[in-house]
């Protein structure tokens, strides 16, 4: 078994309870090398296993990264190519905003760019796993820290019930080049996703990616965002805007087939070879069940975990609010 | 830890295998129970006939009498060993039993035996006996004995003759503490039973009294096995103890117990030597191996450990008193003055013992009374912390133990010592300008911290390395690293930063993962051990003195304890090479910690500090220019920079080879300090006072070469660790300008190293923190939140 998963399992990470509502039971299949595990996302209120980056939000806060997405022209150029690997050359980082005493990025320190790169992918997606956004799962690339894969599970409104799994590529000048792109390996039927290649626009959003403002967990919620509150403007599948302006209920129907169809097709094998893409099957008692239960009764662990933890962090005898020694009452030994 | 095994131990030992052990013995001899009893009923009838008799006075067949007596009891009692219930009736007494019961028999062979002990005569040889055969049957008895008063009494009144003046003797000493140990391991069985022990004072106002126990206190701090055996029964005890108040009282309030164990460690540490031979010169703590061959020492420690394990299991009365005894019994009066002794072979010592103390103690309770007395106790005016940390400054021994000592204080992850050393000084953010403190919570994302560090690494530094084989690295590029290691040998030197492949060797790789995906494994595999969100504990979040308008002195410091470290660290030249093992080893575990205040103040490179204020960058700089003139006048630095490195791989090859078992261990994890490889201090400290290693290490270095000159030349002591330097140009050189070479060429090596790690820390810290503070980002939170244990 995979231990990935095993972790994931065992950080399990709540589900918003009115987030669920309306949807079936959700199995995931992700297939590795050593077999297949599995993870269903079980009924309202269990906390979700697997690798939920799962938050509740409130519309209201969604609208943070909204509003300033600068028309784009409709791109119909297929984008299906494998992302740009970053190449050995050393990614040298230079800074776009004007930092003070810049280090000269020559010399040997130079030689480390790939590090300093792979370690800011891997603080972000600690954000990410932190943001702990609703019905949105993803994995790194077994091969490279700049793919990710993901899927994004749709849980009300025009989407409700779509499964859509999506990979995002990550520029290999992260972070001081363009935005990361966010592609679906079946094109939604929506305004903002290329008919053709399947990738969302992501720039409108995120005109210009500002290192230590803008994050990868905000592409996420973008990417989820738009099946909830739809966007026409400058839409890069112009038929779906029109549509939605037009004529509601004929777009209405479109997106229904649009999401029978990524729903027929989410027992493919997954668009890019790799050990740790994701992967659907059908529901195997013999495979998921005993999965099942496990990521069902992980549920108190983490707080025993927690409390565990708390007991090896150290010692403190300090009076909360006091930066006095032993300034708390008599013998409470560890905290 | 050690401790319940001990306990564990104890309680499973005993008469259960005993038992077995007496009967396959006794097995030919068993005979039906009727006989047995009718056996014994004669016995008896017999002994009746001489108790009956006017005492024991009568000087004519008196002395017959005692031994017929002797003999008859032998009897009685090895047969009642034997006895077991019917099993018509298995919870009833067996029938000897009953019959000696219903005749008292056990208190009056005693108490007519005790009359004789007035004459004077062979009363040492007849207590010895009793307590055997008492012994015999306690531990060997096939039913619960002591739920019988009489039994019970006949014992009483064994032990309270045992305090009767009679000239102790080895023989009687094993005995009593035998006796005494089957009794406590019996009443582990059933706890219940202690308080029937418990005798209630003779008269008004006198104390109780627990025979059991206060017959075992003077053998407390024993040496050898009976000193053992009587510290594990009185460990027994005092597990009891916590469940009856009554016992937890007793020991509290009406026995000496406390104090006999606080002044007992006073005492012992009396006896300590006042000076330690020091195996070699990078000697700087001491080891199990070290101490065990120093019997005042080992004796010290057992007692130490049995304090400690006595706070672990005993009642709470108990564990206050025995704490604040040691506080003021042997803290304060003894290791205080023993610490401001004025002679550097005394502080040296009093140091290292301190240092093996804390590390060896592990009871909140016990730590809390050592830490106190270290942060706030004060020996004429300063604390003892005060002048620990002064020593640093010292030379090399003195600043070396003293190191070391910070060392394991930190290591116990304890906030109070933190806060006192550094935090109280960082905490009102005076050393940073105004309009930065928002900035001291911010997250280095994108290694520029550690582009910095790195950046300075001295150029003279970076080549010709003869780098140990590179791990290679996991990288995300396809190619794997074959594409790559040409072309960047070249360029890099060593290779990857130190922490990188800490990440790599537990995950088995099928083929080149990414790191990112090898992350997450390791996560994985660690469990739970993923970082737990650190609850605030102390509400720092809400008080640190809001200080915005106040102006901060102009000679606002870092604390005493940064100053320090930061003066030997801009020495680094001239400090031997096993002082910055220890320096960097002790900044790099100061930079691991979690703590806003604490990681921006070594780690954010970005921060402007008020000028006063000297930055870890600043001081990292200036050992850069120093290095790199240095080298500049030396003009055969890249060959002697490359004989060192080439010594201390080997050596720390040695140390590898030999796994990473031995060194002193942190109790607790800390998942950050854990999950980080041992700095290369440590590395190659590891073992490192054994002399033999060190020549191996020069043998390795030196065998290809052969040249012999470069061993005996140079700064170092005889049997010194860090071979000598060849010397420049076959020239004699001044033994000082020798040693001044050597320093700061070895300084050469480490520094490099220490920036790598460094960079390695501050991106270890971009990945963690995420998970670490539990905060939004928006909004003005004061700077210090998020204080929490120190710890993940």
């Amino acid at each position: 078994m995979n231990p990935f998963w095993s972790m994931s399992a065992s950080s399990g990470r709540k589900v918003g309870p009115g987030d669920d509502d309306g949807c079936g039971q959700d199995t995931i299949c992700i297939r590795d090398r050593g077999g297949p595990v599995t993870f269903t996302r079980p009924p309202s209120g269990f906390s979700s296993p697997g690798f939920p980056l799962e938050k509740q939000r409130s519309d209201g806060e969604e609208k943070t990264a909204t509003g300033d997405g600068k028309a784009s022209p409709p791109r119909t150029a297929p984008k299906k190519q494998l992302p740009s690997i970053p190449k050995n050359a050393l990614p040298i980082s230079k800074p776009t905003s004007p930092a003070p005493a810049a280090p000269p990025t020559n010399g040997t320190h130079a030689a480390y760019g790939p590090f300093y790169l792979e370690y800011s992918l891997l603080a972000e997606f600690t954000l990410l796993v932190k943001q702990k956004l609703p019905g949105v799962y993803v994995q790194p690339s077994y091969h490279s820290a700049l793919v990710w894969f993901g899927v994004i599970f749709i849980r009300h409104g025009l989407y409700q019930d779509g499964v859509f799994k999506f990979t995002v590529y990550i520029p290999d000048n992260y972070p001081d080049g363009d935005c990361p792109r966010l592609v679906f390996d079946i094109p939604v039927f929506h305004p903002l996703v290329d008919p053709s290649s399947g990738e969302l626009d992501v720039k409108r959003a995120f005109a210009k990616w500002r290192r230590n403002h803008n994050h990868i967990w905000q592409v996420l919620m973008y990417a989820r965002r738009v099946f909830y509150k739809i966007d026409t403007a400058s839409p890069l599948h112009p038929e779906a805007a029109v549509l939605y302006e037009k004529d509601v209920h004929l777009f209405k129907s479109k997106v229904v087939d649009s999401v029978k169809l990524c729903t027929a097709r989410l027992f493919e094998q997954p668009k890019i070879e790799d050990p740790y893409a994701i992967s659907f099957s059908p529901w195997n008692p013999s495979i998921h069940d005993e999965a099942r239960e496990k990521m069902l009764t992980q549920k108190k662990k983490p707080e025993e975990q927690h409390n565990k933890s708390v007991h090896v962090a150290g010692l403190s005898w300090v009076k909360p609010g006091s930066v006095q020694p032993f300034s708390k009452e008599e013998k409470t030994g560890t905290t | 830890m050690e401790r319940m095994n001990w306990l564990s131990r104890l309680a499973s030992r005993g008469p259960g295998h005993r038992v077995t052990q007496g009967a396959s013995l006794q097995t030919p001899v068993v005979a039906d129970p009727e006989t047995c009893l009718m056996v014994f009923k004669n016995h008896w009838s017999q002994v009746v006939r001489i108790l009956e008799r006017q005492g024991p006075r009568v000087a004519p067949g008196g002395a017959d009498d005692l031994s017929a007596v002797r003999n008859h009891t032998y009897q009685m009692l090895t047969l009642l060993a034997e006895d077991h219930a019917v099993p018509s009736a298995p919870n009833a007494p067996g029938p000897l039993l009953e019959f000696a019961l219903h005749e008292d028999l056990l208190s009056r062979v005693l108490a007519w035996q005790l009359q004789w002990d007035e004459l004077g005569d062979g009363v040492e040889e007849r207590r010895a006996e009793q307590l055997k055969l008492f012994e015999m049957l306690v531990s060997e008895s096939r039913q619960p004995l002591l739920r019988h008063g009489p039994v019970r009494e006949a014992l009483l009144t064994l032990l309270d003759a045992c305090g009767r003046p009679v000239p102790s003797s080895p023989a009687l000493d094993d005995g009593l503490v035998l006796l005494l140990s089957q009794l406590c391991v019996c009443l582990a069985r059933e706890p219940s039973l202690l308080e029937f022990f418990l005798q209630p004072p003779p008269e008004p106002g006198a104390a109780p009294r627990l025979l059991l126990f206060s017959r075992l206190v003077p053998f407390v701090h024993r040496e050898g096995t009976l000193g053992q055996q009587a510290r594990d029964a009185l460990l027994l005890l005092m597990a009891l103890s916590a469940g009856s108040p009554t016992v937890g009282r007793y020991i509290a309030d009406h026995s000496y117990f406390c104090p006999v164990l606080a002044t007992g460690l006073s005492a012992l540490y009396s006896s300590l030597p006042r000076k330690i031979e020091v195996p070699g010169d990078d000697w700087h703590c001491l080891r199990r191996e070290d101490w065990l061959g120093v019997p005042a020492l080992a004796l010290f420690m057992s007692s130490l450990e049995f304090c400690n394990a006595v706070i672990q299991v005993a009642h709470p009365l108990v564990q206050k008193q025995l704490v604040d005894y040691i506080h003021n019994g042997f803290l304060v009066p003894v290791m205080g003055p023993a610490l401001h002794k004025t002679s550097v072979e005394e502080m040296i010592a009093s140091t290292a013992y301190l240092e093996l103390f804390l590390r060896s103690i592990s009871e909140p309770a016990l730590l809390r009374t050592f830490l106190r007395f270290l942060l706030l106790h004060r020996h004429d005016t300063h604390t003892i912390l005060d002048t620990l940390v002064a020593r640093i400054g010292s030379n090399s021994r003195l600043c070396m133990v003293s190191l070391s000592l910070f060392r394991t204080l930190l290591n116990l992850s304890c906030e109070d010592v933190l806060l006192q050393l550094v935090l109280r000084y960082l905490v009102p953010c005076n050393h940073v300008m105004l309009s930065q403190k928002p900035a001291v919570r911010d997250v280095d994302l994108y290694g520029r911290a550690a582009d910095k560090f790195l950046s300075l690494i001295p150029r003279c530094c970076r080549h010709c390395a003869p780098s140990p084989p590179r791990p290679e690295h996991a990288s995300w590029a396809r190619g794997g690293p074959s594409r790559e290691s040409g072309r960047r040998e070249d360029i890099t030197g060593p290779g990857s930063p130190s922490v990188d492949s800490s990440s790599v060797v537990t995950v088995p790789r099928p083929s080149t993962p990414s790191r990112l995906a090898l992350f997450l494994r390791q996560q994985s595999l660690g469990g739970s051990e993923s970082p737990a969100p650190a609850p605030r504990s102390p509400g720092l979040a809400s008080s640190p003195a809001s200080s915005p308008g106040r102006r901060p002195s102009p000679a606002e410091e870092p604390g005493p304890f940064m100053a320090v470290l930061f003066a030997k660290l801009e020495n680094m030249l001239q400090n031997s090479v096993y002082v910055n093992f220890l320096l960097t080893g002790l900044v790099a575990q100061l930079a691991c910690h979690p703590q806003p205040l604490l990681r921006s103040f070594l780690l954010n490179t970005n921060m402007v500090f008020q000028p006063s204020v000297k930055s870890l960058l600043q001081v990292l700089g200036s050992v850069k220019n120093k290095i790199e003139s240095f080298a500049a006048s030396q003009e055969d630095f890249p060959a002697l920079l490359s004989k060192a490195k080439k010594y201390l791989i080997a050596r720390g090859k040695l140390d590898w080879a030999e796994g990473p078992a031995a060194g002193p261990t942190p109790r607790r994890s800390d998942s950050l300090v854990k999950s980080r490889r041992p700095s290369l201090g440590e590395l190659l400290l590891r073992h490192a006072h054994s002399p033999t290693r060190a020549r191996q290490a020069v043998q390795l270095v030196h065998q290809p070469g052969r040249d012999s000159t470069g061993l005996g030349l140079g700064g170092g002591s005889p049997g010194a660790s860090t071979p000598a330097l060849p010397p420049r140009g076959g020239a004699t050189e001044r033994p000082g300008e020798a040693l001044r070479v050597k320093n700061a060429v070895y300084c050469a090596v480490i520094f490099p190293e220490f920036l790598k790690e460094l960079a390695a820390i501050s991106q270890a810290h971009a990945v963690t923190s995420p998970f670490l503070l539990d905060t939004s980002e928006e909004g003005n939170v004061p700077p210090v939140s998020g204080f929490g244990p120190l710890n993940p």
